[in-house]
């Protein structure tokens, strides 16, 4: 379809040209579809012939030098492409596109300098410094080539391009150098972009890049991690528990595996795996509070409160500020009506900011509970200040106020309750 | 009754992952039925796109994710407490660092 088109196109213009043979723009066009079609010599015949109509014709003089490029007829192009740079010395991509040139015609020098002057005119532009990198690379300038990627990589990065600095990265170690200079694990590249893909939700070539890691002795059980991650994001559960499981019989030491594993079977409700696996995660990784965090979750919901607590406690002493589990220790030390645990961990947990109407009831409750009312009916109102929807904390401030002999209040608070109720 | 705190929170879990939310930035736990959310949503795709730049949260993002616990069984109530963000009268505004 594509081309008939072209053909079509073709004669079109080849009819044009004999009744104008004098618009060299016409004769650049046939050029032009005649090179898309690859008759890479008649274009160049084309090109030529519009430059001898306007011999200061830059896209044609760009054009030709690329035709004769693909020709492999480099002297020629050289020439052509110096004479682009001499009449237009801003022309930022002829000098890039000569380097990269000379470069692939193995011409290193000329290919250094025209790089060089492309650098002058835009000195930040990652291309120019890559471009410049493969020459020093193809000239066994491994320090000088290291460089000039770096600055490239960081100039990508800055432009957000996270994909062309992979790829470039690639396409480096693919070509010139040996693979433990540039990045000491070329396939983490391939997942390293395949996790880019995965977060893209383009699937399918995400699980090509995985693919393509695998070859490049990518550990396999890594690669089955990643794909069991993709499962699980596309809502595959059982495949993902598949995937994932088959990481862990690849590596049995493999953490990260068992604990999405874990996560992924306690989505599905099979908590006595779940708990297996993060043990196994936990052996592995006995650093992570969070891992503690949620066995302690895991255990308070078997209802085997002591594990629980040990839990939680342990999360503490790795991160003393974890918030969250000192909220949940503070908790379950209150359902185990050890309340005065309980309130020193409430205030430690205030302490790191984290704040609900829950806590603020719970601690009111404490005080409660040991006579101090006073206190009690401050927190529960500061409860209420917090989250006035907060439908528990009425009946308990209701109560307070009954017991105060303050019926105004007690009838206000429970028309809100009955409101909220409703 | 035994808590349903795990439960929740894995649940949680996979509404943030199924967001594409960049969990490196966000924590989150879950105490008696009160789901509490710390740090910075935003989606994974943008974290990646956006390497080097201010980090914001996205503030359809983190509506979707509230409307989302809060429909779950057993959550009580939902609490953010965001870097950059903070809730006013029902809804969300800039917080001024």
């Amino acid at each position: 379809m594509k081309e008939k088109i072209l053909e079509k196109l073709e004669e079109n213009l080849e009819r044009m040209v004999k009744n104008s043979p004098h618009y060299a723009d016409l004769h650049n066009r046939l050029g032009l579809i005649r090179a898309y079609q690859k008759k890479w010599e008649e274009a160049q015949v084309s090109f030529r012939q519009a430059l001898e109509i306007n011999p200061t014709y830059k896209a044609a003089m760009t054009n030709l030098a690329y035709c004769l490029l693909r020709l492999k007829k480099y002297p020629e192009a050289e020439v052509i492409y110096q004479k682009i740079t001499k009449l237009f010395p801003k022309e930022v991509e002829a000098h890039n596109n000569l380097g990269f040139f000379c470069l692939q015609a193995g011409m290193l020098t000329l290919a250094e300098k025209e790089l060089r002057k492309a650098l002058v005119l835009e000195p930040k532009n990652p291309l120019f410094h890559r471009n410049l990198g493969f020459v020093f690379a193809k000239e066994g300038k491994q320090k000088e080539a290291g460089k000039e990627f770096a600055v490239a990589q960081y100039g990508y990065r800055r432009y957000g391009d996270l994909l062309g600095r992979l790829k470039m990265i690639i396409t480096a170690k693919e070509n010139f150098l040996d693979s433990s200079f540039f990045h000491p694990n070329f396939a983490e590249i391939h997942k390293e972009i395949g996790d880019f893909y995965l977060s893209q939700k383009r699937y399918a070539e995400a699980k090509k890049e995985y693919a393509e890691a695998l070859l490049y002795r990518f550990n396999p059980a890594d690669y089955h991690n990643s794909l069991g991650s993709l499962y699980a994001r596309k809502g595959q559960a059982k495949r993902a528990i598949e995937e994932h499981r088959r990481a862990v019989r690849c590596n049995p030491k493999y953490g990260k595996a068992h604990i999405n594993l874990s996560y992924e079977l306690s989505e599905q409700g099979k908590l006595t795996e779940a708990m297996f696996e993060f043990k196994k995660a936990i052996k592995l990784h006995p650093q992570y509070a969070d891992l503690h965090y949620d066995l302690g979750l895991l255990y308070q919901r078997k209802r085997q409160y002591e594990k629980a607590l040990n839990e939680f406690r342990t999360a503490l002493k790795l991160n003393t500020k974890y918030a969250f589990a000192r909220n949940s220790l503070a908790y379950l030390l209150l359902q185990r009506q050890r309340y005065e645990e309980a309130l020193k961990e409430y205030r430690k947990v205030l302490r790191l900011r984290l704040k609900s109407a829950d806590i603020y009831l719970n601690v009111g409750i404490i005080y409660e509970k040991k006579g101090q009312v006073p206190l009690a009916y401050r927190y529960f109102t500061k409860s209420l200040e917090l989250n006035p929807n907060f439908a528990e904390t009425y009946p308990r401030l209701i109560s307070l106020c009954l017991q105060k002999g303050n019926l105004k209040k007690a009838k206000e608070y429970w028309e809100k309750y009955r409101k909220l109720r409703k | 009754m035994p808590s349903d705190d795990y439960q929740i929170r894995s649940i949680v879990r996979r509404i943030l992952t199924h967001r594409w939310i960049d969990t490196q930035k966000v924590d989150f736990g879950c105490t008696n039925g009160v789901v509490y959310i710390r740090g910075i949503i935003r989606s994974e795709s943008q974290a990646k796109l956006m390497e080097g730049t201010q980090i914001k949260s996205d503030i359809k993002l983190v509506r979707h994710i509230e409307d989302d616990i809060r429909r779950l069984p057993g959550v009580r109530d939902v609490v953010f407490d965001l870097l950059d963000l903070k809730k006013t009268g029902g809804g969300w505004v800039s917080r001024e660092r």
